[in-house]
């Protein structure tokens, strides 16, 4: 059996060398996301698009076009009212190229394992209700001075990232930083 | 399952789907990561079986800036054979577009093995 000839989807260098492909497909690959996203949590509330376009009082047509891949044109508003609809809360993350190039550079397999975790998290909370992943600034460390707070922004740190590490988490929001940025939450609210 | 997403002839991704305009062309190339990671039926993209005379081929329809561009494919076990990628631009381009792919498909089967011996999940 001849082996057809791959089409090659290692995108790391285009990515890297090309700024407008970047652009563009982190906008489709940002797309695609909320469109599963919002595939996947209709189904589990056991709704129709229609279903969910009565509760928008608009029409079915239009909450397949949201639930396409290729739709660009969203609104933050667009986006409150569905997860309003859904009833889920919507989080933005803003990530900085030169921090999510690496994820490209992978194989496609090792891409895959790196998902993995990523994925059965959000099936897990999809599919089954669990809590997502929180970041929690506990009152009880925002009630303490800055200093403590540091100390336990290290704690915090090595317990929440290690938590996070599948969930995203800012690639520049280490223990240091996170610590630091307690001690300037809680010295903002002593002062 | 992991799926390899092969192409046939061997210009496709560069002479078709390189020759899109760059917001198709990334949205194409990342459906078909996706299809590589997912399977070929990501949820999120409209994709669906054509019609018997067209023997297993299945499309992909993307419409990126008002452009709307068909990606024609099947699947055999764990390969995703992509036969043909247009700009969907009159119904006569598009019946076209269904033929080559039928045709390169027809080619491709008859490289892979003993023609119809390869099965195409339908």
């Amino acid at each position: 059996m001849t082996s057809l000839p791959s089409i090659d989807l290692d995108l790391a260098e285009r990515l890297r060398a090309d700024e407008k492909f970047r652009q563009a497909y982190f906008i489709a690959e940002s797309s695609g996301m909320i469109a599963r996203q919002l595939i996947r949590l209709r189904k589990r509330r056991g709704l129709s698009q229609t279903d969910v376009a009565e509760q928008l009082e608009t029409r079915q047509p239009a909450i397949s076009r949201v639930e396409s891949a290729d739709y660009r044109n969203w609104s933050f508003n667009t986006l409150r009212r569905l997860a309003e609809a859904l009833d889920a809360r919507i989080r933005v993350m803003i990530e900085p190229s030169e921090d999510v190039l690496s994820e490209y550079e992978m194989p496609m397999q090792d891409q895959k394992k790196v998902d993995a975790p990523l994925s059965a998290q959000f099936n897990q909370w999809i599919n089954k209700g669990a809590a997502p992943p929180t970041m929690k600034l506990s009152q009880s460390i925002l009630g303490d001075d800055a200093a403590s707070a540091a100390k336990y922004g290290d704690t915090l740190g090595q317990h929440e990232l290690s938590s996070l590490s599948d969930g995203q988490l800012d690639k520049q929001m280490t223990k240091q930083s996170l610590g630091s940025v307690i001690s300037e939450m809680t010295g903002a609210a002593c002062s | 399952m992991d799926y390899e997403v092969k192409q046939w002839p061997g210009g496709v991704g560069k002479s078709e789907i390189g020759a899109l305009p760059l917001a198709a062309e990334s949205a194409v190339l990342l459906m078909l990561k996706e299809m590589a990671k997912r399977g070929p039926m990501p949820e999120e993209y409209g994709i669906k079986p054509l019609k018997k005379h067209l023997h297993g081929l299945k499309q992909a329809n993307l419409k990126v800036n008002r452009e709307q561009i068909r990606v024609l494919f099947s699947v055999y076990g764990s390969q995703i054979v992509v036969f043909h990628v247009f700009k969907k631009t009159s119904p006569q381009v598009e019946k076209r577009g269904y033929q080559k792919a039928l045709d390169r498909k027809k080619q491709a089967e008859t490289l892979m093995g003993d023609g119809n011996d390869i099965p195409t999940l339908h």
